[in-house]
């Protein structure tokens, strides 16, 4: 494939292999698995709220170019009361600009969660739904969206 | 220092569309206690919005990278000692490319400049008729050029 780049040192990047996609998803199914438990333990236990785990599979164009025909698990957290609710999902792991991002939903909003950090360091952002600022997403922020929701 | 928030206000707006559908499309909370597969549609056309306004996001930020290595270029030449300067007024950085005036800018091989790097040659993918194979989070990517930008002010 050929680029009209203009400069020389036009090097494409590497093309990703099958082994480095797999390790990829291995490690963003953990990473997902540990923020949606920090997440999990951010809600109080006498509020009220029902947490229901679920699981979700994940299909992405990183994945055809190396030949894996088989999508991947992710799982979902999902926090109600008293028929309101939020849910916590992963989009996908290759999204420029990030290391992977999901979707916080209230039904009627689509909050984007996005990790841009780096291999050793995740850090994790909110883009409001509406919003075109980014803020980190912590314990205080999550509560009070699901205050929000209500 | 130049601002994205009329780009990102304006991709914002766009995208609040594709949200909604996706919204419409699909529920997103469980019934009856059991969680149901969830997922946004992967829609071609919000993969086409996104590159668009990362395009002009990167435009933008080019031209400002410009300019500034334009400045530097030229402050530097009418300044200091003679060996130097004449190094200076030798560059054409106007006619060069863009990575050597990023690297003017920020030690070339650092953070700022491999991150640049990457999405410049993402810019090029979209410049010459291709699509990205992920979408852009445009905002993230708003957020880590103004970054960079930032840390340029205390440039000369």
């Amino acid at each position: 494939m050929a680029y009209a780049l203009d400069h020389e040192e036009d090097a494409l990047p590497p093309v990703p292999t099958r082994a480095a996609v797999e390790a990829d998803i291995a490690e963003w199914q953990a990473r997902v698995a540990h923020l949606l438990k920090t997440v999990e333990a951010w809600i109080s236990q006498d509020g009220g709220f029902q947490v229901l785990h679920g699981s979700k599979t994940v299909f992405e164009r990183r994945m055809q170019m190396v030949g894996i025909t088989e999508p991947y698990d992710v799982p979902i957290l999902s926090i109600e009361r008293d028929g309101r609710g939020l849910v916590l999902f992963p989009e996908y792991r290759w999204v420029t600009g990030t290391r992977g991002q999901l979707v916080l939903s209230d039904g009627d909003r689509l909050h984007c969660v996005a990790d841009g950090g780096t291999a050793d360091a995740p850090d994790w952002v909110l883009i409001r739904d509406g919003s075109i600022h980014l803020e980190p997403f912590t314990r205080e922020v999550f509560l009070q969206l699901l205050e929000a929701m209500e | 220092m130049i601002s994205f928030d009329d780009i990102l206000q304006a991709h914002e707006t766009c995208d609040r569309v594709f949200r909604e559908q996706s919204l419409r499309a699909e529920s997103t909370l469980p019934h009856d206690g059991a969680i149901i597969d969830v997922g946004l549609s992967d829609d071609g056309a919000r993969l086409i919005n996104d590159c668009a306004y990362f395009m002009m996001l990167f435009a933008r930020f080019e031209q400002y990278v410009k300019s500034r290595a334009v400045d530097l270029c030229k402050a530097q030449a009418s300044a200091g000692d003679w060996p130097v300067r004449r190094v200076w007024m030798a560059l054409d950085v106007e006619r060069m490319n863009f990575l050597r005036q990023v690297a003017l800018l920020t030690p070339k091989g650092g953070p700022d400049y491999r991150m640049v790097e990457e999405h410049y040659g993402e810019r090029n993918r979209i410049a010459h008729g291709e699509l990205l194979d992920t979408r852009p989070n445009v905002a993230m990517i708003a957020a880590k050029l103004s970054g960079m930008l930032a840390r340029l002010e205390g440039i000369p």
